[in-house]
């Protein structure tokens, strides 16, 4: 019973931080692509914005996926 | 593999557990590896022979992997840097200098396009920041049992080898980000400025308390998320690593050099990110808002 | 996870090695670069100056050209014009001299017919009188009759 929450609790850390990443990242990179498209010039200033905030934002799912791992393998 | 006995719970916290040197208490009760027992009778400083005993030294311990190996990549940078800042010529840089000036440059147009004041420590900061983090973070791609395995056969049980996943290494450089925020923000704005940007600011005067909770939160919240995006990271980074690692050694490539792969992306955009952030922080603390 | 004094020595050395970065590694390096950077400026400054000299030689050259060429082309019309001049005035002195030696041998002429005359006159003058002498003899004083003579040669 104990494993099966356990169990339940890694996937839920993973699986709901995966779905805030990807909603992110993914409005991030559509705007990127507006962005590098309406303006060709900037894309090198773009990019660096670009990977600083895919940073940021991939950052907390990250998190949960090590300790998804954590609660998952190690406890 | 670690061992032949030890269960996959006990491999992995064996692998996130810190060579910790500290202090017992008093009538602490020691386990050794027999399984005998035996009482401290006075507070004693001590290698922690378990887990538990690192945990339970408390705050009066010290890891010496962690300090070990980040001293030793900091000394490495700096060694390095110097040499190449003492050959600098003006003349057609070679190798390595060269290297080291596209670092530069790169540091020093991301200051110059944040931070619009005049102060000579902040490019530096940036560049020790980014350096050191990145190198520190550099040591998850070592594969994980190679640096434990050889510890183990010199007799050390206990080896983390990447300082960036252990939350004291990130936090004491948020903590030297943060002081640096406090110290700058005083000094360009003195007490009255800072306090009065603590207390009127997204509201007008009649919702004091509201401002200062919340930009309390805000400021509190600067070095520990500083500190915990980069320890998050590395940690789960180094977890997968470890994860990988349980698999038969056959198959492990599969999944390791992928990650591995990615991971060189994250170490290079965490160690940007906490030098942005820091430049960037020090940058509001000297704006007027 | 612990948090222990290992986050105060972590804090310690950060300083020390933001210390040493600031102190020993950063302005070495950013003189350098921008000793190189005021360096490589000035050598594109100084190639940029050689091209705009290098354009202005070429104009020169061009400008001096064609005026060695203008000059070049007025000397040629000079001597031209000098040498129709010469040979126009050697034509003159050629004409006058032609003149000079007619006139002149025509004065020599004028003068040998005069002579001519002259010595002719003479002649007939002395040839009348002997014929004269012949003819009379003795009945005429010639110191008399000499000027009656001479008329007469005179008006031959």
């Amino acid at each position: 019973m104990e494993a099966a929450i356990i169990t339940l609790a890694g996937a839920l850390i993973m699986g709901l931080g995966a779905i805030g990443a990807a909603v992110g990242v993914g409005i991030l990179g559509s705007k990127f692509l507006e962005g590098a498209a309406r303006q060709p010039e900037l894309i090198p200033m773009l990019r660096t914005q670009f990977f600083i905030m895919m940073g940021l934002v991939d950052a907390v799912p990250m998190i949960g996926v090590g300790i998804g791992f954590y609660i998952l393998f190690a406890l | 593999m670690a061992g032949e006995t030890i269960t996959t719970g006990e491999y992995i916290s064996h692998h996130l557990t810190n060579l910790t040197y500290g202090k017992l208490p008093a009538d602490y009760v020691r386990v050794d590896a027999e399984g005998h027992t035996h009482v401290l009778e006075q507070a004693q400083w001590t290698m922690a022979h378990s887990a538990q005993e690192a945990s339970d030294m408390g705050f009066m311990a010290i890891h010496v992997d962690t300090m070990g190996w980040s001293i030793f990549l900091g000394i490495l940078f700096c060694w390095s840097f110097a040499r190449a800042a003492k050959g600098a010529t003006v003349g057609v840089p070679g190798g390595f200098q060269n290297f080291v000036e596209i670092v530069i440059d790169f540091i020093d147009d991301n200051v110059k396009s944040i931070f619009h004041h005049k102060n000579p420590w902040v490019a530096p900061l940036g560049l020790t920041v980014f350096c050191w983090v990145f190198l520190q973070n550099l040591m998850d791609l070592v594969p994980v049992d190679w640096i434990p395995e050889l510890a183990k056969l010199m007799g050390i049980h206990y080896m983390r080898v990447v300082p960036s996943t252990d939350v004291n290494a990130t936090a004491g450089m948020a903590i030297g980000v943060f002081i640096l925020i406090l110290y700058y923000s005083i000094k360009q704005k003195g007490i009255g400025g800072f306090a009065a940007e603590l207390a009127f600011q997204p509201l007008p005067k009649w919702a004091l308390p509201f401002n200062l909770f919340l930009e309390l939160v805000g400021l509190i919240a600067k070095p520990i998320s500083l500190a915990l995006r980069l320890f998050g990271n590395m940690y789960a980074g180094e977890m997968v690593f470890i994860i990988i690692s349980l698999l038969p050694f056959y198959i492990q490539w599969v999944l390791s050099v992928p990650w591995a792969i990615f991971h060189i992306l994250i170490i290079t955009l965490q160690a940007f990110i906490f030098s942005i952030l820091t430049i960037v922080y020090i940058a509001m603390a000297y704006d007027k808002h | 996870m612990n948090i222990n004094l290992t986050l105060l020595a972590q804090l310690i050395s950060f300083a020390m090695f933001v210390w040493f970065c600031k102190s020993f590694i950063w302005p070495p390096i950013t003189e350098a670069m921008e000793e190189r950077q005021k360096l490589i400026a000035d050598g594109l400054n100084a190639a940029e100056q050689a091209g705009e000299d290098l354009e202005k030689a070429h104009l020169e050259v061009a400008e001096q050209l064609t005026e060695a060429k203008t000059q070049a082309a007025q000397i040629l019309e000079q001597a031209n014009k000098r040498a129709s001049q010469i040979v126009d005035e050697a034509k003159e002195q050629a004409v006058s001299e032609g003149q000079r030696l007619k006139e002149a041998a025509q004065a020599d002429i004028d003068q040998e017919v005069n002579r001519a005359k002259e010595q002719l006159r003479a002649k007939v003058a002395s040839l009348a009188l002997a014929g004269a002498e012949k003819i009379l003899e003795a009945s005429i004083d010639e110191n008399a009759h000499r000027s009656i003579v001479d008329k007469l040669a005179a008006n031959l």
